[in-house]
C-alpha cells in the first residue's frame, strides 16, 4: 500500500523513540487486566491505551497475559456479533409471528355469542371437520346454543342445534364458522355446557350426561335436575 | 468474560475472606484459581521448571509470607479491587513477574545477549534516531506530531504494537479484545488519517498541497522525532 509505505519510516521514527521512552510508572496488573477485558470506563480505557502506546513494558505484559488466556474470550467479537445478529433475527421473527397472529385474529370472524345451554347427549366420537354442515346451514339455525370452553387447544365450541329433528349436539373447532354434529340416537339434547375437554349435556327431563374426552365417551350423572324449557 | 466463573461480588467476598485468613476460603481459592495461575505461567514461560518456579513464587505472594504489625499476612491479593476478572488479573500478574525477572536477569548476561528481544516476535530495536539530522523540515515534524496526538489512544497503541513491536494482527487483536480484521481495518484507517491530518497541518503552516504530499513521500525516512515529546503527556498518573 502506497500510503503505508510512505508513512512507515515516519511512524517507525516516531514510535522508535518511544521504544526507549522513560515513562513515569507503569500500569498495575489490575488496570491492564481490566483494559484487556474492556472493563474500564471509556475515558480511562483511552488513557491506558495512550500510555500503552508509549510504554513497551506495559505492552509486553499485556501481550503475554493475552497469550496466557486459554479461553478465546478476547478475540470473540465475531461470536458476539453472531449472537447479536441472532438476537436481531429472533426479534424480527417474533415481530413477524405477532403480525401474522394479529392478522389472522382480525381476519377471523368472532365466535358465535354465548347462548343458553341446551341438553343433548351423544356417544359418538368428535366428528371430523369434513362432516360439518355448510355455513349456510349453520346460519339458518334457530335456538342454537354456543358455549365457549375455558381450555382445550384447539378450543372447541359446543351448541345444541334445535333446528334439526331430533335436536343435535354440535361442536366447532373453527371458532363457530363451521359446526360438526355429534349424533345422540337415544338422547334429546336440550342444553350443553363445557369446560376444556369436559362436556355436560342435559335433556328436557333433567337427565345429565358427562364426557371428559370431548364427547367420545359419556356417563350418566343424574336424573334429578329440574326439567329445562327452551327459551 | 470469565469462563463460567463466579460473579464479581462472590469473587470479592472470597478475596476478602482469604485476606481475613479464612482457611476454608483459601481452600476454595486454591481449588478455583491455582490451575489458572499455573496454566498461565506455563503458557507464558513455555518451560515447565521456570513456570513452576514463577507460579510458586506468585502463589506465595498471594498467600502472604510476611506479617504486618497487626499479625495479618501481607498478601498481594489485597491489591485486587475487582475492576477486571480475577483470572485476568492473575494472568497479568504472571506476565508482569515474568518480564520483571527477565529484565533483572538481563543485567547479568553479556551485552551481546542483552540485545535479544524479550518476546519471540518482538521487533528489533530501532536504530538510534539521534543520527537523524535535526535539520529535517521542522514543519513536518510538528504536523506529524499533531496528527498522532489526534488519534485515539487505542489507535496509537495499535500502531505501536504493529510497527514498533512487529506484532501481527492476531496478537494485537488478543491484546485489545478485537478481532484481527478490526485491527487491520483500523490500522489502515489510522495510516490514512495520519497522512491526511499531517498534510492538513502542513497546509495550515503555509505549505501547498503538492509540496506537503511530496515532503511526506520523500523526507519521511529522514525525520527524527521523539514520540515521548510528541505524544500528549498523560496528565493523570495511572
Amino acid at each position: 500500500m502506497k500510503e503505508e509505505k510512505q508513512m512507515l519510516p515516519l511512524l517507525r521514527s516516531h514510535l522508535g523513540r518511544s521504544h526507549q521512552a522513560e515513562i513515569d510508572g507503569h500500569c498495575d496488573a489490575e488496570t491492564l487486566a481490566a483494559f484487556a477485558e474492556q472493563a474500564l470506563d471509556r475515558a480511562v480505557q483511552d488513557r491506558v491505551a495512550g500510555h500503552l502506546s508509549q510504554c513497551q513494558n506495559c505492552r509486553d505484559v499485556l501481550a503475554l497475559a493475552a497469550e496466557a488466556t486459554t479461553a478465546p474470550s478476547h478475540g470473540d467479537r465475531p461470536a458476539t456479533m453472531r449472537y447479536i445478529k441472532g438476537l436481531y433475527a429472533a426479534a424480527a421473527l417474533a415481530v413477524l409471528c405477532v403480525a401474522a397472529v394479529t392478522f389472522q385474529h382480525f381476519k377471523t370472524p368472532p365466535p358465535a355469542p354465548k347462548q343458553q345451554r341446551q341438553a343433548v347427549a351423544s356417544t359418538n366420537p368428535p366428528p371430523s371437520l369434513n362432516s360439518v354442515p355448510p355455513p349456510a346451514f349453520s346460519s339458518r339455525l334457530t335456538g342454537a346454543q354456543a358455549i365457549e370452553p375455558v381450555l382445550a387447544v384447539p378450543t372447541p365450541l359446543w351448541r345444541v342445534n334445535a333446528s334439526r329433528s331430533p335436536a343435535t349436539l354440535e361442536i366447532s373447532y373453527t371458532s363457530g364458522r363451521t359446526w360438526a354434529p355429534i349424533r345422540t340416537p337415544d338422547f334429546q339434547p336440550k342444553s350443553v355446557a363445557a369446560e376444556g375437554a369436559n362436556v355436560w349435556v342435559a335433556d328436557a327431563k333433567g337427565t345429565v350426561l358427562e364426557s371428559t374426552d370431548l364427547g367420545l365417551h359419556w356417563t350418566r350423572l343424574a336424573r334429578t335436575l329440574h326439567p329445562v324449557s327452551a327459551r | 468474560m470469565q469462563n463460567g466463573a463466579a460473579s464479581l461480588p462472590e469473587t470479592l467476598a472470597l478475596v476478602n475472606a482469604c485476606l481475613d485468613g479464612d482457611e476454608a476460603a483459601w481452600n476454595s481459592f486454591i481449588a478455583r484459581y491455582r490451575p489458572v495461575l499455573y496454566s498461565a505461567a506455563l503458557a507464558i514461560a513455555k518451560d515447565g521448571c521456570i513456570a513452576r518456579e514463577l507460579a510458586d513464587s506468585l502463589w506465595a505472594d498471594l498467600y502472604g509470607t510476611r506479617i504486618d504489625g497487626n499479625g495479618h499476612r501481607i498478601s498481594k491479593l489485597a491489591s485486587y479491587t475487582g475492576r477486571g476478572s480475577l483470572e485476568g488479573w492473575l494472568r497479568t500478574l504472571v506476565a508482569q513477574e515474568f518480564i520483571d525477572r527477565h529484565r533483572k536477569q538481563r543485567h547479568l548476561v553479556p551485552l551481546d545477549e542483552n540485545a535479544t528481544p524479550l518476546i519471540e516476535n518482538a521487533a528489533p530495536l530501532i536504530d538510534d534516531p539521534d543520527h537523524f539530522t535535526e535539520a529535517v523540515e521542522p514543519r513536518l515534524n510538528l504536523a506529524f506530531q499533531k496528527a498522532i496526538a489526534e488519534l485515539k489512544g487505542e489507535d496509537r497503541l495499535m500502531l505501536a504494537a504493529h510497527y514498533l513491536d512487529a506484532r501481527n494482527l492476531a496478537e494485537i487483536g488478543r491484546m485489545l479484545g478485537r478481532h484481527e480484521s478490526t485491527v487491520s481495518r483500523r490500522l489502515t484507517k489510522s495510516i490514512g488519517v495520519l497522512r491526511k491530518r499531517t498534510i492538513h497541518h502542513l497546509r495550515k503552516s503555509g505549505m501547498g498541497m503538492k509540496e506537503a504530499a511530496e515532503l511526506i513521500a520523500t523526507d519521511a525516512g529522514q525525520i527524527a522525532m521523539n514520540l515521548r515529546d510528541r505524544l500528549l503527556p498523560l496528565k493523570d498518573a495511572l
